[in-house]
């Protein structure tokens, strides 16, 4: 299966690169990057081709595509990955604006595509295992999630609105967002938000917390914060608090390490357990060959970004928004 | 497809059946216990022949490996059989009770040309791969002082008296330190006995072995069987070097925690959590077989390891101190 990579202005781009190169029946057969000096570099990295337009990869004859563009370049990618009946991988958040979301689905739609936004912590093993739990009923009626995402001030492209949409809100709540509706196959109903600059300079919101409702009555926080320092041994987390009406289920999904503690490196985390990317282009692969639908749709790329739109509403407005 | 027999449906081979399921190239033929009735329990799981004869294992020519996760004491005379079958081997560890019987187990693979790996899980564990690369990459500069330490309740399932009998199991150090053993052969080379000691209670057994290397670190081995269910292993190390060190305790880690109002809670092993160490050395060992990959571990350190097991084993039956 020839796949091909459009852009590489998100990080994952190399670790979903890394992670076709560990299955022998994937081939990065060609890359399209705007910058392209990165791109040659990247190209030359993984030893395929680098094409001047994204157009020019389109036409070769790959049957996938992953896009990594900045989010707000995400439609305009998606859209001719589709007319050009390529499967796609779509990293999150899925675009910037519901609309450009709505254009991508029905584009892949019209096109009858395979469309799969990326959201990597559904394969992490702890959080399977959560989701057992809960679906088993093992922690009676869920009452309450309390749950954090935080990370590091990314920089670069994510910290221009023009480019990403917005700053820690729109990076990080689409994950846990994602995870809720996962788990309990549900909606959220309402947000209050409260977000700001607060840590790391410049101007885009790098902290906040939101409050959720469920359409099935639980409520659940979130941090999404860019609040992880320098000196942290690790970039971030997600953990989740989940109380039920029979018992509690605390999960840090990267709780699986080794702590390092270098006079060259400094404090580090190296971290040995699930690797999630590699996970995620095994099901995207294993989905396309078996004929399966996505199993993460546009849809759920879609849902999850109304809560991080809502949320930026709710925070300017100082009052709680009604989602969707 | 590849087939293979397991011989001893045991409290091992549970996870072994479960790792060659997610296997689409490696198909369990037949499992083999003495006590056919559990051989069928695992059988059915499986969908397998089960039988109590290994003969039917030895004589049968679809089956190119067998996998043996039977009692310490047994190893060799199951090797022997299954090297003059023909058959490639897989054996859990200690391979063998004294080093004369390993030696001879490799020696007569080698003259039946089928080859025979030793199951040393923990090179397989994610946690100790990656501890063995901080080294390598010298993280933490060179390694000077090393505490290796091991718990586990006592393993006393139905029909596993025989740990309890050391002409069986070979007791706590060949059975169950043997594993921190291998990590320092592995990582820095056969090591020296200074001192090893034994506390041998009814409900407690646990030993300290002092040992170095040379040119390479100081090292402390502790290994506890314990009579209080600790909720499962507990594997710790610790490694100082002269620019860092190292540290990594499977029970600081808690990815997933559940408690429910009946009083249980339960804290997933990250061993089992995730990168299955049995399915990775399982595979590792198949693509071997296949000649797609080069064993990563040889048979100078497995006899190696067995050989500080043993002697340290003999010194703290004498007194202790190694003079
Ligand atoms: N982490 C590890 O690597 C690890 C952990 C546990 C056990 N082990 C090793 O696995 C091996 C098995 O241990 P276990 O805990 O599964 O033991 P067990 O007692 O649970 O199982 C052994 C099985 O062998 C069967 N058996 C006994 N004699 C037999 C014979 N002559 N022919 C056929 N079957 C026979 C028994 O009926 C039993 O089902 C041992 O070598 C042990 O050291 C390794």
């Amino acid at each position: 299966m020839k796949i091909g990579i459009i852009s590489f202005a998100h990080g994952h781009a190399y670790s979903y690169a890394d992670a076709i190169k560990k299955h022998s029946d994937l081939e990065l057969a060609g890359v399209f990057d705007e910058d392209a000096v990165r791109g040659r570099k990247a190209a030359e990295a993984y030893q395929t081709t680098f094409y001047e337009s994204y157009d020019d990869l389109l036409a070769t004859d790959i049957s996938s595509v992953i896009v990594t563009s900045e989010n707000v370049k995400h439609k305009e990618h998606v859209v001719a990955a589709a007319d050009a009946k390529k499967n796609i991988l779509c990293e999150k958040p899925i675009a910037t604006t519901v609309e450009d979301a709505k254009v991508m689905i029905e584009s892949c739609r019209k096109n009858d595509v395979f469309f799969q936004i990326a959201f990597p912590v559904r394969y992490n093993t702890p959080v399977k295992r959560a989701k057992e739990l809960i679906e088993t009923g093992k922690l009676g009626r869920v009452l309450a999630v309390k749950g954090t995402n935080r990370g590091t001030n990314p920089g670069g492209w994510f910290i221009d609105k023009e480019l990403s949409g917005g700053g820690a809100v729109m990076d990080h709540t689409v994950h846990v967002v994602d995870l809720l509706r996962w788990f309990m196959d549900t909606e959220v109903t309402d947000v209050y938000a409260e977000y700001d600059n607060l840590v790391s300079g410049g101007k885009i919101d790098d902290s906040g917390i939101l409050t959720m409702t469920l359409e099935n009555g639980v409520f659940a926080t979130l941090d999404c914060s860019w609040s992880r320092n320098d000196a942290y041994p690790t970039w971030g987390d997600v953990t989740l608090e989940v109380i039920g009406t029979e018992g509690t289920l605390t999960v840090d999904a990267f709780d699986q390490k080794v702590n390092v503690y270098s006079d060259k490196e400094g404090v580090n985390w190296d971290f040995w357990g699930d690797d999630m990317d590699e996970s995620l282009i095994r099901d995207f692969k294993e989905s396309i060959k078996e004929g399966r639908k996505p199993s993460i749709t546009g849809t759920d790329g879609l849902k999850a970004l109304e809560v991080a739109l809502s949320a930026y509403q709710s925070g300017e407005q100082k009052q709680t928004v009604t989602n969707g | 497809m590849f087939n293979i027999a397991i011989i001893g449906a045991g409290n091992i081979a549970t996870m072994h059946t479960t790792a060659y399921q997610k296997m689409k190239d490696v198909r369990i033929k037949t499992i083999v216990d003495v006590d056919v009735e559990r051989a069928k329990i695992m059988a059915e799981n499986v969908d397998c022949k089960a039988t109590a004869n290994i003969d039917e294992v030895l004589h049968d020519p679809e089956i190119e490996a067998v996998d043996i996760c039977l009692p310490n004491f047994l190893h060799l005379e199951t090797v022997m059989k299954a090297a003059e079958a023909g058959k490639h081997i897989i054996c859990e560890k200690p391979a063998a009770l004294t080093v004369e019987d390993a030696e001879k187990m490799f020696d007569i693979c080698r003259k039946n040309n089928v080859v025979l790996y030793i199951a040393q899980v923990c090179r397989f564990m994610t946690a100790y791969q990656e501890i063995h690369h901080v080294l390598e990459e010298k993280d933490v500069g060179d390694p000077k002082l090393v505490r290796l330490s091991r718990s586990v309740h006592y393993p006393m399932l139905v029909g596993q008296e025989w740990y309890k009998d050391e002409s069986k199991s070979g007791g706590l150090f060949l059975d169950f330190v043997i594993h921190d053993l291998d990590f320092i052969v592995w990582n820095f080379g056969k090591p020296e006995i200074i001192s090893s000691q034994l506390i041998s209670e009814e409900k407690l057994k646990g030993i300290i072995i002092n040992l170095k290397v040379d040119g390479g670190p100081m090292i402390t081995v502790n290994g506890v069987w314990t009579s209080i269910d600790q909720g499962g292993l507990h594997q710790r190390v610790e490694i100082d070097g002269t620019n860092g060190f190292v540290h990594y305790d499977n029970r600081n880690e808690l990815p997933f925690v559940f408690k429910n109002t009946s009083g249980k809670s339960r804290m997933l092993s990250k061993e089992t959590l995730c990168n299955d160490p049995f399915y990775r050395e399982l595979r590792h060992f198949i693509n071997c077989f296949r000649g797609t990959e080069q064993p990563l571990i040889t048979d100078k350190e497995v006899i190696q390891t067995l050989e500080t097991a043993i002697e340290a084993r003999e010194i703290a039956r004498e007194k202790g101190l190694n003079e």
